[in-house]
């Protein structure tokens, strides 16, 4: 799959590096938003104050992951990770009320 | 390839391309953007009845509640009032909801008396709302292309800041006497980094604003998806529904508003006033009034103070005070808004938005001119030339046309008809811009940088004749919001002019360069230029 990711031509790896930034980073970044505001309301914190602290945080997150998914050698690996970053704390969210 | 080298060659390509994709709408927003930091200041320039001294104490006894009682108001209705300041001399009264709303009155503050309001959006109806929505409404399409746009300009700090081996360098070199392409990268560099703090300030805080449009799902998460929880908790806001009894309607607000100030100015040490009052439910038992400071004078952040009063027995039933974490997403919030008094600081982020403006467009004029010298086809060149200029000054050209419109269409057009006309204006020269740049191809920058210098000049004439405040009586009359608007407007237009002329210098050493040498370009200026 890396080596497929390297044969692509130019402006396809491009384009795949930018959309896995955006839409990716776009998911994995609700996703954080979602997984930090539960558990940090969880572990304690008021309720507002936790989704004002995870909104506040969000941008770091989604500029990081951009800029990853752009400068990544590997991109196969680092879109599996965006991927399943999201669908793991997607996932875990509603569980976190439960805990 | 070393890994730094890596590194920093794909942050070019995402700076470029992500640059080029999203740079006509950067620069909208980053234009209007600027433009609303005075955007009171503008209302005041094409309203000529919010003009005159500002009167920041007045009794809503007095004056809003006889119009409410004359105005058949009920209960399933929200009032809101907008309070008079320096900035926003009139008095906003508005009803929504039932079946006779939306209705609006505007109260002079120094006598209490109703005035017609001139028919325009104005700068707070119409440039304000273009920089976070573009006016696509349609599923809140244009909040999103903002958003993207806002994520995209953070990217592009951040992968700009990598590309640059010699920061330092780049902070001082500034050559406008080379060839336009290497002075308009210098002015991209400098611009970028002198302004590098409000770079990240305005796309970071404006997401966060907004953040419950882009992550509602996620956000209200710990709410297990209830939003009015989240305004509860977050920003203290509660639903209040009439009880369905008839009462009197609430006979004074003017106390309600006196204590609540106390309260407030004694808890921040600065004084404090009221500047946005609700009226729920009025004329019900279960009537309430809501008195809200949300833009201290002398804090950066917007306040989130809420007192509630019950509007029969004149109980205090809440008074909010945001939690810490809150405290700081509204430091952040206020820092974007900018409704804090001291003019100066206003000053230093107007011209920190112009110059994230400047930047996005000596980058993609930069990244325009290094294609051409690629040996772009010329049906290529003319589309993407057309587009940018289009971009560019064809918004400039615009905004200034929709001043223009205010100041030539008849008053007496009925509704908001007039408003609409001027909004059509705007998007008619607008569109016009982007065919002309098609038409005229290279010279259509200096044609449409002299429209906009002629558009600046007139607009400060025009204002004089149609409503007798000449500069110089406006500042005699210490009207510093119209006196300032013209300024702006007619410092503008002198920076058109000379960009013109520079326009026309680069033609004439560009058309002699050609006679000279017909092959494009030096191998000597191409390698001065960092490659993309």
């Amino acid at each position: 799959m890396t080596a497929l990711a390297r044969k692509l031509p130019d402006w396809m790896d491009r384009t795949v590096r930018l959309a896995l930034g955006l839409i990716g980073g776009y998911f994995v970044t609700n996703s954080y938003i979602g997984f930090t505001g539960v558990a940090l309301s969880e572990l304690g914190l008021a309720r507002g104050e936790a989704a004002s602290f995870a909104i506040l945080t969000s941008a770091f997150v989604f500029v990081g992951l951009i800029v990853w998914s752009a400068a990544t050698r590997r991109l196969f690996r680092t879109a599996i990770v965006v991927i399943a970053s999201s669908i793991i704390m997607a996932i875990c969210t509603p569980y976190l009320t439960a805990l | 390839m070393h890994i730094a080298d890596e590194f920093r060659k794909s942050m070019n390509w995402l700076h470029t391309w992500l640059g080029i994709a999203l740079s006509g709408v950067l620069f909208a927003v980053f234009w209007m953007g600027s433009l609303s930091v005075f955007m009171y200041e503008t209302d005041q320039w094409m309203m000529p009845e919010a003009r005159g001294p500002a009167v920041e104490t007045v009794s809503l006894d007095e004056t809003v509640l006889p119009w409410l009682e004359q105005s058949d108001v009920s209960a399933e209705q929200s009032v809101f009032v907008v309070m008079p300041s320096v900035r926003k001399p009139l008095l906003r009264v508005g009803v929504f909801g039932g079946d006779n709303g939306p209705l609006n009155a505007y109260f002079d503050p120094a006598t209490g008396k109703q005035v017609e309001r001139t028919g325009t959006f104005g700068s707070s109806g119409f440039f304000y709302p273009f920089h976070y929505s573009l006016h696509i409404n349609w599923q809140g399409l244009g909040y999103w292309i903002v958003g993207l746009a806002a994520m995209a300009m953070l990217t592009l700090v951040v992968s700009g800041i990598f590309i640059h081996r010699k920061i330092v360098q780049d902070f001082f070199s500034f050559r406008p006497t080379k060839a336009l392409r290497r002075s308009t990268l210098d002015l991209h560099n400098i611009t970028g980094l002198v302004a590098l703090p409000f770079h990240i300030l305005f796309p970071l805080t404006g997401i966060t604003i907004f953040a419950l449009v882009y992550f509602e799902g996620a956000a209200l998460k710990p709410f297990k998806g209830e939003v009015f929880d989240y305004t509860r908790e977050a920003n203290g806001y509660y639903v209040i529904e009439p009880d369905g009894v008839a009462a009197d309607p609430v006979q004074s607000v003017d106390g309600f508003i006196e204590e609540a100030e106390a309260i407030w100015t004694s808890r921040s040490g600065t004084p404090a006033s009221a500047d946005y009052i609700r009226i729920e439910a009025y004329g019900d038992t279960n009537s309430k009034v809501v008195i809200q400071h949300s833009g201290p004078r002398l804090q950066v952040a917007r306040s989130q103070g809420r007192i509630v009063y019950d509007a029969a027995s004149g109980e205090m039933e809440q008074d909010f005070q945001p939690a810490p974490i809150r405290n700081a997403l509204s430091w952040l919030e206020g820092a974007h808004y900018m409704m804090f008094r001291p003019y100066h600081v206003r000053w230093l982020l107007f011209f920190g938005g112009l110059m994230g403006a400047a930047m996005i467009a000596t980058g993609l004029l930069f990244w325009m001119r290094a294609r051409i010298r690629k040996g772009l086809e010329p049906t290529s060149v003319r589309v993407v030339r057309a587009l940018s200029v289009g971009s560019i000054t064809g918004m400039i050209g615009a905004s200034g046309a929709f001043l223009l419109a205010n100041r030539l269409l008849p008053l007496d057009i009925d509704g908001d008809g007039r408003a609409y006309l001027e909004v059509l204006v705007f998007y008619s020269v607008w569109l016009l811009s982007f065919v002309h740049a098609a038409i005229r191809n290279k010279q259509a920058w200096r044609d449409q940088v002299w429209v906009i210098a002629g558009i600046a000049f007139l607009a400060p004439v025009l204002n004089w004749v149609s409503t007798g405040d000449f500069l110089t009586v406006s500042i005699s009359q210490g009207q510093w919001a119209v006196a300032g608007t013209d300024l702006v407007i007619l410092a503008s237009g002198g920076l058109a002019v000379f960009a013109a002329l520079r326009l026309k210098q680069t033609e004439r050493v560009e058309a002699a360069k050609a006679q000279r040498r017909p092959v494009a370009g030096s191998l000597a200026d191409a390698a001065s230029v960092p490659a993309e």
